[in-house]
This record gives C-alpha cells, structure tokens and sequence, in this order.
C-alpha cells in the first residue's frame, strides 16, 4: 500500500520542479523517509573533537532510533543504539556527558564503552551475558567527521571520503575544538530545510548578514560570475593554486558537493565586516584569506571550512513537520576564547542566518499545506535542488520497485 | 647613554679593533673622533662605503658598543658590494664616516612582558644588541630567541647567547639551520609556522621583534598573526630593505561627483550613478533585496533626511511614499542622503 502510495506521487513528480504536497507533509511518507533514507544511508552524527577523552558520549535520535556515539578505551569512536538489552531503557540520556561505563538507570546493567555487558545483578547463573552486548552502529570517521550508519549493510563511503579529504585535510579538523554549538527546531519538513540551505536564490531578500561576506554563486562558471566576480575568482583561484589547495568542484555527482569559493573582495571570515573571526588561523595556515570549502552531503549535512573555524551543520528529522538543526563551530584547539576570538563576533552571522532561514523553511512548509499547492519550476541557480530531489526520488523509487526498477525505467 | 647627542652631521669614525665572527661575519668596533657616541641598542648607524665607483651608504644595526664605542657586526656578501668592501678594506686603524645613530627599532618598543626575538642571518645583530640591553636592565625579562641560518658554522652569537643564558633564566633559544649536518640537534630547516611554533607555543601571545631578509620578515609577520598576535606587536626592522608587500589596491572607483549616504547610522558614500542600493553593497552594507526594478518592495528604506531621485515601479503603496519610505534599487542621491533600514 505505501509503496503504491509513494510510487503513485514518484509518478507525478516533474523533474526540474518541488516536489509533489505529501512529500513535505505527510506523516506516513515522513516514516517511510525515516525508514528508506535515514535508516539505510549515513547521518552525520558529529565531530570527533566533540568526544576528545575516553568515555565521552553524545547521543542523537536518527527517527525513533535512539543512539550513542562515544570514545571508547583505545580511542577510537563507537557507536551503539542506545537501548537496554534487558528490557529496552533509554541508557544515556543526556545530550552528551561522560560515562565510565554505560550503565541502565533501570536495573543497572553496566555495559563496558565497547558495548559488551559486564554485569546484569540478580540474573541467574547460566545468564549469557555475551549475547546480550548493546547493538553496534557501523562508524566512519571522514577529517574528523563521525558518519553513523543503521543498516546491517552499510552503502560504502569511499568515494565521498577520497571526494572531500583533499579539501578537508588541509584544515587540520583533528586539531580543533568546539567554540560553540547551537541547536534549533524548525518548523518544518527535513526537505524543506535541505532544499533552503541549497540554493542563495532566497539570500539577497533575507540573509544581510550573510551577504556581507558570502559570494551568492555556487560554481565558478557561474553567469554571475562572468559579470562580477570574474577578477576576484581568478585570483582566489591562482593563490589556492600556489598554497596547493583544490579548489574545482569535486565529482560528487547527487550524493554530495565539495567545492573551494571566495569570500567577496576583502572579506576573509563569516563575519559582519569580513575580518577573521578567530585571528589563530587553523592548521598551519598563515594565509588568511582561503574563502572556504562548501561541502554538502546527502542527507543531513552542510559544512564549511575556512582559515579560520569550521562550521558544521547537522540536520534530523524529529516529525513531518519538526526539524532540528545543530550548528557547530571549531576554532583552533590552542585558540583562547576572549583573546583570540569573541564568541559574538564568530556566531552572531551564522546564528541570524539560521534564523532567517528557519522562518523560511516554516513559511515554506505552511504554503505547502495549501490545497492550492503545485510543484514549481526550479530557478537555474537552483541547480543543487535538481541534484537532491533527483536522489531523493532514486532513493524512493528503489524501496517502492527496487532499483531494478529504477535502472529498467532510465 | 646619554652621551654626544646625534645630530646630523657625519660622524668620523677610526676602526679601532676587527674580529671575526663565523667564516663570513667580522665585528668591527669603531671609536668617533669626537667623543663617545650615544646610541639605543636596536639602532642602525648609515656608513659611507666609498666603494671605487662612488660611495655607497649602508645601514648596519649597531650590534654593540661600551664606553662609546660602536661596533658593527657585518656579513660579506657579493663580490664588488659594500659589506665585501668593508670586510676587505676595513681594518684596525683605518677611518670611516657614517650618519649618526638612527632608528626606532628599540626597546623603547616595549609593552609587553612577554618578548620573542627572532632573527634570520646577520638580522641577529639588532637583536643582541637589545639582548645585551636587557642582560642589564631586566635580566629576569621572558624572552623567546629563535635564530635561523644557513648552516651550523654561520650561526651568530653562539657562545654569547650561552653566557647571556647563564645570567637570563628566562630567556628561551632555539636555533634553525637550513642545512644542518650530522651532529646538530637544533631545529632543522626554514622557517615556518609550525617549527616556530613548536619552538615558542605562545608567539601568538609576545611581542615580537624581527629582522633578517624581506621574505623572512614577511613569513614570520604571517605566522605571529596566524598564532592570533596583534599586528600591533611585530616589529620589524626594516630600513634597509624594500617596504613590505604593499596591501592588495582595491580597484579606484570612478570617483564622479557625489554624496554622502549614511544606512543605519554608518556613514558611506553615493556616487551620481548608482542607486542606494548599489552604493550600499558596494561598500559592504546589505539592504535585503529582490527585483531590483522597483517591483517587490523588498529593498524599502525610510528616508530620514536628503533629497532623491526616486522612480519605485508599483513597489511602494502610496501611503508608504507618503511616510517617507523610498525603494532603495530605484533611488538615487540629490544631496548627501541619510536612510534606515525599514
Ligand atoms: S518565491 Fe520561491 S517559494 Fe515563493
Ligand atoms: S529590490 Fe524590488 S523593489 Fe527594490
Ligand atoms: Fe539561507
């Protein structure tokens, strides 16, 4: 029934527009979108210097999915569901904290950081506690970035992890720490947010801020570029070249996007004058003026990465109609908060741009629920749009006939 | 030392001693005819080389004196050159003239109690001067010397910065060669953010002075602010050299005549061209727009003061015309204007 449902509106889909009502409103597509994208692909959860010391957790829902991710005892970053094997409790319950061992607010069962139960009282003798270890969640760490996976079979992450390090690496994300993080709720679908966050055809009427210093294209053949930005991309372009740092777009086909732009002329940070934002560089950077690298990746994450701080933006799904949207911001690991940066001045544009963005995508969603609602034409600087409803509706059309279908109907 | 003041006429000065240094650097200690010379360590002396085409004037940092001598501590370089000239022709007994001592590369400087010294090849010289400053008047003083050469043999003041080291707790030294050989354990190879930085962690926190070739200088310029140091606290000694790498000119606007257009209580100009709205995001200011053709409404601004030319296309409701708002993409200046965002 649901795949009908959902093959019925993949249908009516007009490559080139918005998608058809229910895609962005509907409660039962909204768990099919849990199920087929979010319980099969890989989220980003985090940032590994999120969880520096041993024993560090930071939990998350991926739909009704409750999961940590933490540092285990040799380092390295884990991540289990989040579920009690005796009878089902939540474990970790705070955003994130740190745990000697994980153990159940219920009954105390004590869960070792590599998940394995140590010890489960008053159970009887004979009780086998090695099949009762918490459900591992697959993880790969890309430049510091913690990607988690649900499935039992995981999509594999090669071609983005060789995509984007080339352009990550350089910025040292292994040595840096969280200045900052924000998490807002968006009243509005996941798509809805993704889509706003691909196109800057909405930024000149909403985001002053961010204008100050964001170049609005988005490919370096750009019309617009010819017209105004000709100079300053080319010599952006022959510095990056000298300091070795690519720039071109990668070939991320629809899964994702990696690409090094300018900041406008004299602009060198997301700031409100363009001045850096933190003045200890990151890396062993001593240019400042490095633009940043825009990365995207289907489903839920938007980065970018400067001469100065990173910002990382990590978007789950909470409902049809709820969204949450967690930014954070690396600094250098040695940079001193008050000295060498001033937390106003490092979030004060990208948090008001949330905000614009967060009342677009809410108005957004409430037009959608007029009956008077059809898919629209996409603008040609809302070319990334194409890219994500064209994988979205991949992704659909592979749960409803499987991608054989899929391949038979291309 | 408030010995003979400078003045500007020339000093003559008789060599009175010649050592050598490394394989290249000889010290010359120089005695003027008319009296001790006052100097602050950091300062540069001008010496009239009379080479055989004409004399040259040089400046060399005076790397120290005592009872008002002066002493120059002087690399040779090319062939047919002032300092080959002087290496070859300045010796015990023989006469030179120069400009009195000049220069604000000083201690005087100083703001900050934490120090970095930081020199590349005969840059050394300012620097010990100063150190040899602050042996006596501030021994306890927190200082960062970092020495980059070529190679082991051409690293100055060796041993005096070990005696120094023996009267100075706090003065750390780290040394770099480019071309180290086997048996050096100072730093290997040229300069770059993250030997100095492992070499001094906190330079981002000093007050750094800095002399040695242009390019050097401008590297360690880059690193102090990429380590988050204020441009305020570098210092570089730069007489000698070509001024440094000039800031990128930003394209001269066509200057016609124009306005002042002050957004929000900033003040900017208006050229006879634009509309407020392009002056606006020339100059970094954002008015939120859409249509740019007077259509939308979006780019509407209360006029506070100024007259305008004003064309709105349907993008203004009459009584919004009346209260004063004007459209921003379809307005241009007729007297200095001030507006606010709406
Ligand atoms: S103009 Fe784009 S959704 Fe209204
Ligand atoms: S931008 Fe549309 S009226 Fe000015
Ligand atoms: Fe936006």
């Amino acid at each position: 029934m649901l795949k009908e449902r959902i093959a019925g509106l993949l249908a009516q889909r007009r490559p080139g527009h918005s998608l058809p009502r229910d895609f962005y409103v509907d409660d039962e597509i909204f768990r099919a979108d849990m199920q087929v994208v979010f319980e099969t692909d890989w989220i980003f959860a985090c940032n590994v210097v999120e969880i520096p010391r041993p024993g560090d957790y930071l939990t998350l829902k991926v739909g009704d999915n409750p999961v940590v991710v933490l540092r285990n005892r040799d380092g390295e970053i884990a991540a289990f569901h989040n579920s009690c094997r005796h009878r089902g409790s939540l474990i970790c319950q705070k955003e994130r904290g740190r745990a000697n061992r994980l153990v159940c607010p219920y009954h105390q069962w004590v869960y070792e950081l590599d998940g394995s139960l140590i010890n489960a009282r008053q159970m009887p003798e004979g009780f086998d506690k090695a099949a009762h270890g918490l459900a591992p969640i697959h993880v790969e760490v890309i430049c510091g970035m913690v990607y988690i996976c649900l499935a039992d079979e995981p999509p594999s992450l090669a071609r983005f992890r060789a995509g984007v390090t080339p352009y990550i690496a350089p910025h040292m994300p292994d040595r840096t720490k969280v200045a900052f993080t924000s998490t807002i709720v968006e009243e509005a679908n996941w798509k809805l947010v993704i889509e706003n966050n691909r196109e800057c055809y909405h930024c000149a009427g909403n985001h002053p801020e961010l204008l100050v210093t964001l170049v609005e294209f988005a490919l370096p053949d750009d019309p617009l570029v010819k017209a105004q930005f000709q100079g300053l991309m080319d010599r952006s372009a022959a510095r990056w070249d000298g300091l070795g740092l690519p720039h071109k777009p990668a070939e991320g086909g629809n899964e994702f996007r990696c690409i090094r732009l300018p900041f406008n002329e004299d602009c060198l940070s997301f700031t409100m004058d363009g001045k850096p934002a933190c003045n200890k560089l990151l890396a062993d950077f001593t240019e400042p003026d490095l633009g940043s690298v825009r990365m995207f990746r289907v489903p839920n994450n938007w980065n970018h990465f400067l001469s100065d701080h990173i910002l990382h933006f990590r978007v789950l799904p909470l409902s049809a109609n709820r969204t949450e949207v967690r930014t954070t911001w690396l600094v250098h690991e040695d940079a001193v908060e008050g000295v060498d940066y001033d937390l106003q001045r490092l979030t004060e544009v990208w948090l008001a741009t949330n905000d614009e963005d967060r009342v677009l995508a809410e108005n957004n969603h409430r037009g959608i629920l007029s009956r008077a609602y059809r898919p629209g034409p996409y603008a040609p600087s809302e070319f990334m749009l194409n890219n994500f409803s064209e994988w979205y509706a991949g992704k659909m059309g592979d749960f409803t006939g499987g991608p054989q279908a899929r391949i038979a109907a291309e | 030392m408030d010995m003979q003041a400078p003045s500007a006429a020339l000093l003559s000065l008789s060599c009175i001693a010649v050592r050598d240094e490394t394989p290249t650097v000889k010290t010359f200690r120089l005695r003027a005819d008319g009296g001790p010379v006052g100097f602050t360590p950091g300062q540069a002396l001008v010496v009239k080389v009379p080479l055989p085409g004409g004399p040259a004037w040089r400046s060399f940092t005076i790397s120290g004196g005592t009872g008002g001598d002066l002493e120059l501590t002087i690399k040779a370089q090319a062939p047919g050159g002032a300092t080959r000239w002087l290496h070859e022709n300045l010796r015990e007994g023989s006469g030179i003239e120069a400009r009195p001592p000049r220069g604000a590369f000083t201690l005087g400087l100083r703001d900050n109690d934490r120090l970095a010294f930081v020199s590349g090849g005969s840059g050394a010289t300012p620097m010990m001067a100063m150190l040899r400053q602050l042996a006596d008047t501030d021994p306890e003083a927190d200082l960062a010397w970092f020495h980059a050469a070529r190679d082991p043999a051409e690293v100055l003041f060796a041993r005096e910065l070990a005696e120094l080291q023996a009267r100075m707790p706090n003065l750390a030294v780290a040394i770099s060669v480019s071309r180290p050989g086997p048996g050096w354990f100072g730093y290997r190879g040229r300069v770059s953010r993250g030997r100095l930085a492992s070499a001094i962690p906190d330079l981002g926190r000093r007050q750094v002075f800095c002399c040695g070739p242009q390019g050097f200088m401008q590297e360690v310029r880059l690193i102090h602010a990429a380590e988050g140091g204020a441009r305020a606290q570098f210092h570089t000694e730069s007489f000698g050299g070509v001024a440094p790498a000039a800031a990128p000119i930003a394209e001269a606007a066509p200057e016609g005549p124009g306005f002042g257009l002050t957004v929000n209580g900033r003040a900017i100009g208006i050229r006879a061209d634009e509309t407020l709205l392009q002056a606006s995001l020339r100059q970094g200011v954002v008015i939120p727009c859409g249509c740019g053709e007077g259509m939308c409404g979006t780019c509407m601004v209360q006029l506070v003061s100024g007259r305008v030319d004003s064309r709105p296309n349907g993008g203004l409701t009459p009584e919004e015309a009346a209260e004063g708002y004007v459209l921003a993409c379809s307005t241009r200046a007729a007297s200095d204007v001030e507006i606010r965002l709406a």
